[in-house]
């Protein structure tokens, strides 16, 4: 399992890694602009081939990238009622500080929960490798919390019901 | 906090000052709400500080309930039993309440410990009125007998327009709580809480409470009940209460614990909830550290390259230090 | 190490350009100014700050001769700035572009500069002494995407190009009453202003960083997809060579002599490709480390001799983990290394320094001298 992930994990960072080569480049389309390619997708030649890691049916990530941006989707896997109300809430709570997190996407891309839209401009200002880090830390640390975060509530659970039972004893 | 305490925290606090200065002639008229909808309504007229007016509001029963009087069935006799000559009930009670009753504060027993414990009591109201029937079925399960007079499926409401389910008999007591949210979080959180209780029961601990049972769909126990109170959203459970589960002073608690089950359970959903939302909030917060950290630490080196460039070497210098 | 000075002048480098003299150089700060710093006992100091554009400066060069320097901005203009006593005068030039101008270039008689565009088109500007202005005569139609690079051939009328449609095109710039019929070689002289003269579709991205090899005969360009090309007789039947290597991609190569050519980019080290006496083209090294890269077995057997003591170790780390091998190159570009400048000093064909920017906000000075393998 474990195994799996850090196979996922790394697969995603290598691709990150060639992937995450942008530039300043401006919009073809409209004068004075300067738009990411991959969310405008008007030049079909500023695009690259969208690169695909599954690491099984219900947890995959979509890389996307252009000329001067690059996005990013996770789809997480979501096993039961409870892990799917996890995600949605945690995913709230990111986009709310989504100014903070200048790389998050305020909509995810469609079929996937979650979104990142890296530019050129966060290349200028960002090292490329902690960027990376982050992404990837992010992905880990979706991944255990949530299986933590599940497990904490289920001990919650089980104490209260062992409270109360308890009481007829 | 884990368990819910029966009596309420205010109405004791309430009557407390009241007895501690029971010489000040002071006009009181407060209004307080709990859950499920129980509202209380504390009257003191200056010219009588000794006389308290307390009336309760109990949540609106659903058809299948019955309440005798605007009061469960046992209540009046309850009440009675356990004040006696320290609470009067009026008759009608006030407009919008269920219940009146006068207490008499120069009635209570000297002794403080025993005032206390009566003030307690009298704090405990809810229990009193709202857990009258399940006591006095319970207080006939814990001698093994049937109490005369009831249905086979005996409806106990507990929240607005929502029932719970009793099915009486001699050797065992079967309880029935439809368990309806309105959140969809809610919903979630509380089946798998439920679910726990079936999970719990089956500790070796836990061998000798009542047996649990879950289930998504209406159990068997509930045949004829109408069709309203057999859809829940967060499914079905069951207790079976035997009588060694309400003997002697484990009646109390029974009593309690099962009126508010589904307070109990909401309660501790809500407390979910915020714990998950403090545990997002900080993991997104050391997100954000965390990209952060990839600028910050770009300007910090940039700051200590700055401090020292500029600095032309020569070729020789170079050179010489590059050739091993 | 073959840098020999390292500056951190700003957050993040666009481009820059060097003075006639090589005392000054002109940067663009990541903003629509262009800085010009100079050397004083040292020390760098800001001289001048050129305030015309309202949007990023995407290229600047500086006339070795005439000592003028000419930007373009993706805000579509381009300015030619002359020092007049202490100030640096602009003028502007009508580049007629409705889209951003991306790359500009001096003509090597500097009566021309070409401008790459967004438009999908380049401006082949130059001097109107009647009229007082830069006039602007474009190529259009011919390109399907960007125009990210422009070179000009040492003749002064053949132009290379690189776009983001992945090709590599040459045309002829020659115009009446600015090039005379006999300056160039007879196949440039023949043609009209923009006839392509070849049309290169070697790479399967985006195509970067175009440059002329000192003579005139080698053409070389790089693609996204981790190519450099190689293009011998550029003409009706030209001969390409592709070469592949395993890291980031580049952005911007130099010829520093007829056989030897530096790219860099997004692998923050500059490469080096030399051509053997065969002129078969291959990846040497990284400018920066001492061992030779991994991947190259030109230089194995003298210098894993030489230096087996000392990197042994460190070796086998780097074959097992490419990752952790570009790491342990230990950088001197920290970020994308977007612009590569030849130092030249007059007279002189081959090219021993040169400086590089990038997105780090450095300029790095690199002299290929203390390179003892690199031989020009």
């Amino acid at each position: 399992m474990a195994n799996t992930l850090r196979l996922y994990l790394t697969c995603i960072r290598n691709t990150l890694e060639a992937a995450m080569c942008l530039q300043n480049f401006p919009c073809q389309e409209v004068e004075r602009h300067n738009k990411p390619e991959v969310e405008l997708k008007t030049s079909p030649e500023l695009l690259l081939n969208h690169v695909l890691i599954c690491r099984n049916e219900a947890e995959k990530c979509l890389i996307e990238t252009s000329i001067n941006s690059l996005r990013i989707s996770i789809k997480v896997k979501q096993a039961d009622e409870l892990e799917n109300i996890l995600t949605k809430k945690f995913l709230r709570f990111l986009s709310m500080r989504a100014e903070a997190f200048q790389v998050l996407r305020r909509k995810p891309v469609q079929g996937y929960d979650i979104s990142f839209l890296i530019t050129n401009y966060h290349c200028e200002d960002m090292q490329k490798n902690r960027l990376i880090d982050f992404i990837v830390q992010f992905m880990e640390a979706r991944i255990l919390k949530q299986i933590c975060m599940k497990r904490s509530l289920n001990t919650r659970g089980r104490l209260v019901a062992t409270e109360f039972l308890k009481q007829f004893i | 906090m884990i368990l819910l305490q029966s009596p309420s925290r205010f109405l004791l606090q309430v009557l407390l000052n009241r007895v501690q200065n029971i010489d000040k002639g002071v006009e009181l008229d407060c209004q307080f709400a709990e859950f499920d909808d129980v509202r209380y309504h504390i009257q003191v007229a200056m010219r009588y500080p000794q006389f308290m007016q307390l009336s309760m509001s109990l949540p609106i029963p659903p058809p299948e309930t019955i309440f005798f009087d605007g009061l469960p069935f046992g209540a009046i006799e309850a009440i009675k039993a356990e004040y006696g000559g320290v609470v009067q009930i009026l008759d009608p009670p006030r407009d919008g309440y269920n219940l009146t009753m006068k207490i008499n504060l120069a009635k209570l027993p000297v002794d403080e410990e025993e005032q206390y414990d009566l003030l307690v009591r009298i704090a405990s109201l809810r229990e009193v009125v709202l857990g009258a029937p399940l006591r006095l079925i319970f207080k006939h399960l814990a001698s093994k007998t049937v109490a005369p007079g009831l249905d086979r499926l005996v409806a106990l409401v507990h929240r607005p327009k929502e029932s719970f389910f009793l099915v009486p008999g001699a050797d065992k007591v079967t309880v029935v709580f439809p368990m309806r949210f309105k959140d969809s979080v809610d919903i979630i959180l509380a089946t798998s809480f439920l679910q726990e209780f079936v999970e719990a029961r089956r500790t070796a601990g836990l061998n000798n409470a009542p047996p649990c049972l879950w289930s998504p769909t209406p159990p068997l126990e509930l045949e004829g009940a109408p069709s309203e109170a057999l859809t829940a959203n967060a499914g079905f459970v069951t207790f079976v209460i035997f009588p060694r589960h309400v003997e002697g002073r484990k009646l109390d608690r029974a009593v309690w614990s099962l009126s508010t089950f589904h307070a109990y359970v909401s309660y501790h959903v809500k407390c979910s909830e915020g714990f998950m939302h403090t545990r997002m909030r900080r993991r997104v917060e050391s997100l954000i550290q965390a990209l952060d950290r990839a600028k910050t630490d770009t300007e910090k080196s940039k700051n200590t390259t700055q401090s020292n460039s500029f600095k032309r070497l020569s070729l020789k210098e170079i050179q010489s230090s590059s050739d091993p | 190490m073959a840098s020999i000075a390292s500056h951190k002048l700003a957050q993040c480098i666009t481009c820059h350009a060097w003075s006639p003299d090589q005392t000054m150089v002109a940067f663009c700060p990541n903003n629509n100014e262009v800085h010009i710093y100079r050397l004083v006992e040292d020390k760098w100091e800001k001289v001048h700050v050129l305030q015309k554009h309202d949007q990023i400066i995407s290229g600047i060069d500086w006339s070795a001769r005439s000592n003028k320097i000419v930007t373009v901005s993706h805000d579509r203009n381009s300015y030619v700035w002359n020092q007049e006593e202490a100030e640096w005068v602009p003028t502007l030039v009508i580049l007629r572009l409705n889209r951003a101008a991306l790359c500009v270039q001096w003509s090597p008689k500097e009566n021309k500069f070409a401008v790459g565009s967004g438009a999908k088109t380049v401006c082949i500007c130059y001097y109107e002494q009647e009229n007082n202005w830069w006039v602007s005569k474009l190529i259009r139609k011919r390109h399907n995407s960007s125009v990210t690079s422009v070179a000009w051939h040492p003749n002064n009328i053949l132009l290379a190009t690189t776009s983001t449609d992945g090709k590599c095109r040459v045309f002829s710039t020659f115009i009446k009453g600015v090039d005379s019929r006999d300056s160039g070689t007879s196949l440039a002289s023949d043609m009209k202003f923009g006839e392509q003269i070849v049309q290169l579709d070697l790479c399967f991205s985006w195509a970067f960083g175009v440059k002329w090899s000192p003579s005139g005969n080698t053409l070389a360009y790089v693609g996204h997809n981790s190519m450099i090309y190689f293009v011998d007789d550029v003409g009706p039947s030209p001969s390409a060579q592709d070469v592949a290597f395993r890291d980031l991609p580049l952005c911007d190569v130099l010829f520093v002599s007829e056989r030897m050519v530096v790219g860099v980019g997004f692998d923050c080290h500059p490469m080096v490709f030399t051509a053997d006496e065969r002129g078969i083209w291959c990846f040497s090294r990284f400018l920066n480390e001492r061992k030779r890269a991994p991947s190259s077995s030109k230089y194995g057997s003298q210098f894993s001799e030489a230096f087996g003591k000392l990197y042994g170790q460190s070796k086998q780390g780097v074959s097992n983990d490419a990752i952790d091998s570009t790491r342990a190159r230990g950088g001197v570009h920290e970020n994308c290394i977007t612009c590569i400048v030849p130092l030249r000093k007059a007279g002189d064909g081959n090219v021993t320094r040169f400086s590089t920017s990038g997105l780090d906000g450095k300029v790095v000075i690199w002299d290929l001298e203390s390179q003892a393998d690199l031989s020009l």
